[in-house]
């Protein structure tokens, strides 16, 4: 729904406290945990304050401006301010109307918040890139489970080398359609809502049309936009699977093993799989089911974690805030004494990956599964075989 | 003199902006209309006021950089901490808001001297999660944890959270004046000359003015940093809650427990509150049903209608014999132990009392409660001989004007038992028009109305609604006083300006009899002032005459010299 006063949302427009709750993580820690907030300190940026900013629109006191766009479009969308705030007023629900209304009207923060959304209608990828050609099998009816690439692998391919791999190793038959859009996640979180409608439309027509019963969703951008935002688009009949969950599943199933190597590790989660999907889980999971790697936590972690900056196009739309909270991020990680920054997101990879000066300490979950897998259930030592 | 919402011209404007940067840096100073409507009021009932520039301060000279661009340009300046309701906090009359919470070092923690010296930026949880390992404490109230600790002690409502001793959480503040002076109350004073002199004393031997700082909403100076109380924990600490089915029989136990130093602090929730906080506490958000059909005085089941929170600690055979007091105290006023119940049955209200009232950690369990409605709150402090009365009446009352979003109350007892806090909490729906918001604002009017005259009560917090200066006027001459005191120290109205209009009033002009009286004097003095006149003008004429004369034989003198020389060369 566009930015209004009928919205669920609207009640909590008007009655935030201003406790701040939403900036911190809850006491005793109390570390920032708000990005934006911590970094520009005025309230306005907080996830409260973005709510102050949308009640002054709907009354008529603040006219949309590039400046107050600014103000919008300076937040991640991690949902952190979601997660932390006390009474759980729905934050990300009314950034993004915010972001609508402006857009809207034609006012954006920068050209690259234009930019990214008329790519993202002309071209299906808010790069402005040609379409790519899947390097990856096509689905058909028969195979086990439909494989959403995204936008980023679909250009990119970063984690399909890795998960061929795996999939093989598990007996998989997977494939793709030839026809992938984008999911529509750019639209919704950069100010284009009717837009998003129309792409959500177009691809739950298209995945339901496949013929699939599961669709491992790559991207958890595309996740969470799959399996939140959709609920309002349309009717999803196949039921969409995060890559996290579904390499769990197969761990758990004994489809595939790990190898051993020493290795110590902390956990980067990605936002909108930890806040907005509530799976910080399955990644661990993966981890502990790897023997020899030693998982060393930081205190924001799970639903708690502090964003990597790549959230909501920030590396272009905020470009500033982006590296802030990527910085932080990295010296939060160094702290755990970890040698590595395991993560399950492409964006979280690359712009950790990049902030950590190409040390190569950042690496996506696939890349690591796939160094150690090995086909099925682990050879099991003699004297413990079944005793028939 | 500043008397109505600041204007200026674009000029004007880009060149204060550019002065605030100047003065608090990049980053920290701005003008973006977004970021100022956030500092526009809070979810209280009352008229948004938008600023015009907001700065984030991180030093004392930044701020006073800040008041003096406020000076030479004439414009408002409010200082706001967490900015969490209060009426003070809205800068009524536009101009510089001066958010304080990048202040935020805790420059000291003198467990000997039992103080921390903080900015208004330090939060209450953090500086309690400071304190807590070395054994100490602050007061929390029922606080969230990241709202300001010295921004909510400079109220009295916060400042009162000890039954059994003084109203008052600081010890000596810093403070920057309208003119940018920087000054320190109480024994932090003589630090300005004796580097050794701590914040220990609220006094110095002159006048303690620290308290004018209090409840002053920022009226007539920037609080920049403070010595707050902090408190032993105790070698143990107890809860034993009772159980009470009216407030007269709670009243007297409150009084009796705080009055012979039996507990640190005693407080009461009514059965609406505590039922709703032990839904927050079990679900973290919304609110039970059943506080919105009964009618508040009358209580749905067996439930108590309130429940008490004495708060003990100490070494471990003072709270034993302190626990067995409290439970005897109960049963002889009517009440019953309710420790074992509650847990069994308000597992989410135990929790709630245990962390803030026991265990001295702030949380955010409170805070879930907001969304449900607009929270109007009309406290007082009261005689405690009085107060059971406007209780009784108050729940009427306020049920009987319509607000019946759910109608709730708190109170406890204030050094020693000589007042009592008092605050009803009714909510404003979020659907209210503003007609009824109107109308709510005026229903809270009339019950204040009703406190003070019926009930012996004052306001604890400034109350908008009324017209400038009118409520203050009630103190009689203390309106004249506080005049004095807020325009001697600001005469051009520089601090919190608005604020200050509603609070004090605008200075009386110069009335009739006043400027004759000077005309008169003026008159008289004039023949006086004409006779020196003359006589100046005489000497001024004889002088001039001298002058002349004296010139006139200099001239003769050199032609009778001239005429001498030339005979001698001719």
């Amino acid at each position: 729904m566009p930015l209004s006063r009928d919205n669920d949302y609207s009640m909590y427009l008007y009655t935030c406290n201003r406790c701040r709750g939403c900036t911190v993580l809850p006491s005793p820690s109390m570390k920032p945990f708000c990005p934006a907030y911590s970094m520009f300190g005025f309230f306005a940026y907080s996830g409260g304050g973005k709510g102050y900013v949308a009640q002054g629109i709907l009354e008529g006191k603040v006219e949309p401006s590039a400046e107050v766009a600014q103000v919008a479009a300076n937040c991640l969308l991690c949902g952190a301010c979601a997660q932390a705030c006390p009474p759980g007023f729905d934050t990300m629900a009314f950034i993004r109307d915010l972001r609508d209304h402006m857009g809207q009207k034609g006012i954006y923060a920068n050209a690259a918040q234009e930019r990214l959304i008329e790519n993202t209608h002309k071209y299906d990828n808010p790069w402005g890139k040609s379409r790519a050609v899947p390097r990856a099998p096509l689905f058909s009816g028969e195979k086990e489970i439909l494989v959403w690439l995204g936008c980023r692998e679909r250009m990119r391919a970063e984690l399909l080398p890795g998960l061929k791999k795996i999939l093989e190793a598990a007996g998989v038959s997977w494939g793709v359609l030839a026809d992938e859009y984008c999911c529509g996640a750019p639209l919704i979180d950069l100010g284009d809502r009717k837009g998003f409608m129309k792409k959500a439309a177009d691809v739950i027509e298209a995945v339901n049309a496949s013929g699939a019963e599961r669709v491992l969703v790559l991207c958890p951008h595309c996740a969470a936009t799959m399996m939140v935002d959709y609920m309002e688009a349309g009717d999803l009949e196949v039921d969409p699977v995060t890559l996290p969950s579904f390499l769990a599943e197969l761990i758990a199933d004994e489809r595939i093993s790990l190898g051993e190597a020493e290795e110590t590790v902390t956990f980067h989660d990605p936002c909108r799989l930890a806040k907005r999907l509530e799976e910080q889980d399955p990644a661990r999971e993966i981890l502990e089911a790897a023997p020899g790697l030693e998982l060393r936590e930081m205190e924001r972690r799970g639903e708690w974690g502090w964003c990597c900056g790549s959230g909501a196009w920030a590396p272009l739309v905020a470009p500033k805030l982006s590296r802030y909270a990527a910085r932080e991020r990295i010296k939060e990680a160094g702290e755990t004494g970890a040698d590595k920054i395991v993560t399950a997101c492409s964006y979280c990879t690359e712009l950790l990956g990049r902030q950590a000066k190409g040390t190569g300490k950042v690496e996506h979950i696939v890349s690591l599964v796939a160094g150690r897998v090995r086909p099925g259930r682990p050879e099991e030592e003699d004297g413990e075989s079944g005793g028939e | 003199m500043i008397q109505s919402r600041f204007r200026a011209g674009d000029k004007t404007r880009k060149e204060i902006l550019k002065a605030l940067v100047d003065a608090v840096g990049e980053g920290a100073a701005t003008d973006n209309p977004g970021v100022l409507y956030s500092y526009s009021g809070t979810s209280m009932a009352f008229p948004k006021a938008l600023p015009d520039f907001v700065v984030r301060p991180r030093t004392v000279e930044d701020v006073q950089r800040v008041v003096k661009i406020a000076g030479k340009y004439q414009v408002p300046v409010t200082p706001v901490a967490s900015g969490t309701q209060e009426p003070g906090t809205y800068p009524w009359f536009g101009g510089v808001v001066i958010d304080t919470m990048a202040m935020d070092r805790i420059h000291e923690i003198n467990l000997e001297g039992g103080y921390a010296v903080i900015e208004p930026g330090v939060a209450i949880g953090r500086l309690a999660n400071e304190l807590e390992p070395l054994g100490y404490r602050i007061t929390t109230g029922s606080f969230p944890p990241g709202v300001s600790a010295l921004g909510n002690y400079l109220m009295t409502a916060v400042n009162s959270h000890r039954g059994s001793g003084p109203m008052d959480d600081i010890l000596g503040l810093e403070v920057v004046l309208a003119d940018g002076t920087v000054f320190r109350t109480g024994s932090a004073a003589w630090s300005a000359t004796y580097k050794n002199t701590g914040w220990h004393a609220p006094t110095n031997g002159f006048p303690n003015i620290k308290n004018m700082f209090i409840d002053s909403a920022g009226t007539l100076g920037v609080v920049t940093r403070g010595a707050v109380r902090i408190y032993s924990l105790g070698e143990t600490r107890a809860l034993p809650l009772a159980a009470f089915d009216d407030f007269p029989s709670t009243l007297k136990y409150m009084m009796a427990l705080a009055r012979n130093n039996v507990v640190q602090h005693a407080c009461c929730w009514h059965w609406t509150l505590y039922t709703i906080i032990d839904h927050l506490g079990r679900y973290g958000r919304g609110a039970p049903a059943d506080v919105l059909v009964y009618e508040p005085w009358i209580k749905p089941d067996d439930r108590p209608y309130l429940i008490a929170v004495p708060t003990i600690a100490g070494f471990k055979e003072n709270v034993e014999g302190s626990v067995k007091a409290a439970e005897r105290l109960a049963r002889e006023h009517g009440g019953r132990p309710f420790v074992d119940e509650c847990k069994e049955k308000w597992s989410g209200a135990w929790k709630f009392f245990a962390d803030h009232y026991r265990d001295h950690k702030a949380t955010s369990q409170f805070m879930g409660g907001y969304g449900e409605g607009f929270p109007m709150m009309p406290i007082v402090i009261a005689d405690p001989r009085k107060i059971t009365g406007l209780e009784e009446w108050g729940l009427k009352f306020l049920r009987k004007k319509g607000l019946n979003l759910g109608l709730t109350y708190y109170s406890h007892v204030m050094d020693q038992g000589r007042a009592v806090f008092l605050r009803m909490t009714p909510f404003i729906s979020g659907e209210s028009t503003e007609k009824e918001k109107q109308k709510a604002a005026e229903t809270r009017k009339q019950y204040m109305e009703q406190a003070y005259q019926r009930y012996g009560a004052v306001p604890i917090r400034f109350d908008p609604s009324y017209e400038d200066g009118e409520l203050l006027a009630k103190g009689g001459g203390l309106k004249k006083a506080l005049q004095k005191i807020k325009y001697g120290l600001d005469p051009e109205n520089i601090m919190n300006s608005g604020m200050s209009v509603q609070m004090y009033g605008t200075p009386p002009k110069k009335t009739a009899p006043a400027r004759k009286k000077a005309t008169a004097a003026r008159k008289k003095t004039a023949p006086a002032k004409k006779a020196a006149s003359v006589k100046k003008a005489a000497k001024t004429k004889k002088a001039v005459k001298i002058k002349k004369t004296a010139a006139r034989s200099a001239r003769k003198t050199a032609a009778k010299r001239r005429k001498s020389t030339a005979g001698k060369r001719g």
